[in-house]
């Protein structure tokens, strides 16, 4: 369970600091002070009449102002006594007549009506000014939800929103609470902790509610004594999550449940949208992986199925005109045959890395590996192919670690040097080197061959058949290849770019980050270096 | 002399046929297509060396290498189209001596034959490849004339790589025979590193001490020299 600390709104705590019957107490009293203030010197020049008409407005003030009627009543009753004793003569003492408490009584009445009206006046008031702060709120609590990017930060909103209203400490479940993690905690200040929540009993109510779909805990028909209250937060007969308050403090107010239920509708509201879009952004990068994987096929296909025709026409020329064939021309043939034989391995080679990444999602199983092993593995390769070629590595003396699949980067590195190879003649120098840069580690390919067409430079990294022509400059075969290692390094969390030297030939770079990163088969733009 | 006897273990008739022809000059070949047979073959016929093929029609070719381990050490090399790290290491922990993944070329496969059955007649006590020397008994290692200097670990892992020249020898079977049960695979790519920095000409571009990659390591023999 994760705990989501809560920011408590200031003007929240600075009520709590006086009761409101101390403040209205106090207010009751210096009213009727300043009352007696005003009215005991002028006892005598004032006719009764005015007096009671001035007791009458501090009474009908004193309602104002304090909240209910309770304080507007006890002010008229003392405001009565007090003017019996203090202006009906003789003064300053209680004298019963006859006449006198009949026009109290009567006084008495007026107040209290008058003190009812103005409380029930005010209450209205109040009423609506709670219903507009209620309006202003939700707007809030909307526009936060709104800006909310993940369920996460929706979580954190609510948390805050609803611990600052109801003042009481909760849990959002955004998955079945039998699943350990699925709960974002919040605790307030003068409730419970997260103990009273994250535990066997609580989590069974809590799925109870996931699964039934229903309201339990705290004096509900399921787990009656518990003091904690779920709710369901529901769209279109799926629980989106399942919502804990804590009731060990007090109760649930109607009106709380009221709020409670107006909030909830909300969450779900936002869940529902997050939803939508993760399932919108999936089915994209699902689309996206779709089409990548297809182009690669088709140019794969078209790979295979050149060499294969090459294959066959040499075989069946040979087969059909073995007496008639000079040995040279023959053995010309059959050369054909093992150099496309050659070629088709490599391809397959590729395909199979492909299907490495494609199976899993793009993740891959990676391990530390030295760098620089990586590189005189695939180097060894490229010799023992291209016997000809002269391959000149350079690794720094510090000790490089990646974390990669050895056998997809190497696949790389070969992919690479190969091109170099096809695009060089035997007495041009193909250099690997390796270093380490801000995090990265950068391995480099580089050749002084005939370097990569304009054409194709614009989509390196693209497979595309229309430019995989056998003939074209970096040779058509690199197309395939470099969607290959495009397709390996992103998968890596790395980029890779290749660009013409100035003096001649082509270079290829690509980085790997050296710490493994979270989320990387997401990153990696190809061409930027 | 009489040739060496070569037991070919392989589903596929056209590489039986063509390894027959290709291999057939240097040694007497006899080929079985089923593991079931092969193992009978091995008990009558003693063959001194075989090529098994991983992926037969009626056992797996991993349970047949095990069986044949159960009552015979002859040196074997695994003829395989899977490809992955993990089925290598596997073969190898099964008691391989060698692994060559299909498609290879006849010259490798001669290669191959030919450094397993001299690996199998080794006991040495110092070991010669071009320019590097090493006394196991003086613990010394030179190259061109000129003293290394390797700490006592390294001097062991290069002992062991050496007396097992030519062969692949798996990450954990090294971290095993230098550290026993406390090594890792950390320490033991970090101690490579450090070889290669005393041992190679350019430790970029190592020819003593090779890598398999996600398997192990080699060092190499005259083989590798010969282009």
């Amino acid at each position: 369970m994760r705990n989501i600390e809560i920011t408590l709104n200031v003007d929240d705590q600075k009520i709590r600091k006086f009761s409101p019957v101390l403040v209205n107490s106090i207010i009751t009293i210096l009213l009727i002070l300043l009352m007696l203030a005003l009215t005991l010197p002028l006892r005598s020049k004032l006719g009764s009449q005015n007096l009671i008409l001035i007791y009458s407005l501090f009474v009908l003030i004193t309602s104002c102002v304090t909240e209910g009627y309770v304080y507007g009543f006890i002010s008229a009753i003392i405001s009565t006594l007090l003017f019996d004793v203090l202006m009906v003569q003789p003064w300053n003492q209680f004298v019963p007549t006859i006449k006198l408490p009949l026009t109290l009584a009567i006084m008495l009445a007026v107040t209290m009506i008058s003190s009812i009206i103005t409380a029930h006046m005010k209450k209205l008031t109040l009423i609506a000014k709670s219903k507009g702060e209620q309006s202003e709120h939700l707007y809030q609590l909307n526009r936060g939800l709104l800006n909310a990017s993940d369920q996460e930060a929706i979580m954190e909103i609510a948390n805050n929103y609803i611990v600052n209203h109801i003042h009481r400490s909760i849990v959002f479940y955004l998955d079945n609470p039998a699943i350990p993690d699925s709960g974002f905690f919040s605790q307030y200040v003068t409730d419970v902790g997260m103990e009273c929540f994250d535990n066997k009993s609580e989590r069974r109510v809590a799925a109870y509610t996931y699964t039934h779909q229903t309201i339990s805990g705290h004096k509900t028909s399921y787990d009656y004594d518990g003091k904690i209250y779920y709710i369901p937060i529901l769209s279109k007969e799926k629980t989106l999550a399942v919502l804990g308050i804590s009731c060990h403090n007090r109760d649930l107010y109607e009106k709380e449940l009221g709020f409670i239920r107006l909030v909830n509708s909300q969450i779900a509201l936002a869940l529902e949208r997050e939803m939508f879009e993760t399932d919108h952004q999936r089915m994209r990068i699902e689309s996206e992986r779709v089409k990548t994987r297809n182009s690669l096929l088709r140019a794969i296909s078209h790979d295979i199925r050149t060499p294969l025709t090459n294959i066959l026409g040499a075989a069946n020329t040979l087969v059909e005109e073995e007496l008639t064939l000079e040995h040279r021309v023959s053995k010309k043939l059959i050369f054909g045959i093992k150099d496309e034989t050659e070629w088709l391995i490599r391809v397959v080679e590729n395909l199979l890395s492909v299907s490495k990444i494609a199976d899993q999602n793009m993740h891959i199983t990676k391990t530390d590996e030295a760098a620089e092993e990586i590189i005189s593995e695939a180097v060894r390769m490229i010799r023992k192919w291209y016997p000809d070629w002269s391959v000149h590595v350079k690794t720094p003396d510090e000790f490089i670690m990646v974390h990669v699949d050895p056998t997809l980067i190497s696949q790389v590195l070969i992919n690479l040097m190969e091109n170099s190879v096809k695009s060089s003649t035997p007495n041009d120098l193909i250099l690997v080197n390796l270093k380490k840069e801000d995090g990265y580690a950068v391995f480099e390919v580089s050749d002084h061959g005939r370097g990569i067409s304009e054409e194709l430079l614009e989509n390196l990294f693209d497979a595309k058949p229309g430019l995989l022509s056998r003939d074209s400059d970096i040779n058509g075969r690199a197309g395939i290849g470099l969607t290959i290692c495009s397709t390996i390094v992103q998968a890596h969390g790395g980029t890779i770019c290749g660009y013409n030297k100035e003096k001649g030939g082509a270079s290829f770079v690509f980085k790997l980050p050296l710490q493994p990163e979270e989320g990387e088969h997401e990153s990696g733009i190809n061409s930027d270096c | 002399m009489k040739a060496e006897l070569i037991l070919i273990v392989e589903d596929e008739q056209i590489i039986i046929d063509f390894l027959t022809a290709s291999l057939g000059q240097y040694y007497e070949i006899i080929s079985n297509t089923h593991g079931i047979e092969a193992i009978e073959t091995i008990k009558v016929r003693k063959p001194n060396l075989i090529l098994l093929d991983l992926g037969l029609p009626d056992i797996d070719g991993l349970s047949v290498l095990k069986e044949i381990r159960t009552f015979s050490d002859v040196p074997i090399i695994i003829v395989s189209a899977r490809h992955m790290e993990t089925e290598k290491v596997q073969a190898f922990e099964s008691g391989a001596d060698d692994y060559v993944t299909k498609p290879f070329g006849n010259n490798e496969l001669l290669a191959r034959i030919r450094r397993t059955l001299r690996s199998r007649k080794n006991y040495i006590s110092e070991f010669k490849l071009q320019d590097l020397y090493i006394n196991f008994q003086k613990r010394i290692i030179t190259r061109g004339g000129k003293r290394i200097k390797l700490t006592p670990i390294e001097f062991d892992i290069v002992e062991y790589l050496s007396k097992n020249a030519g062969k692949v020898l798996l990450h954990d079977q090294i971290i095993h025979q230098i550290w026993g049960f406390g090594g890792d695979k950390q320490i033991l790519r970090v101690n490579m590193a450090n070889i290669r920095r005393k041992l190679e000409v350019n430790p970029a571009d190592p020819v003593y001490i090779l890598t398999e990659v996600g398997v192990g390591y080699r060092m190499a023999d005259e083989g590798d020299f010969r282009h």
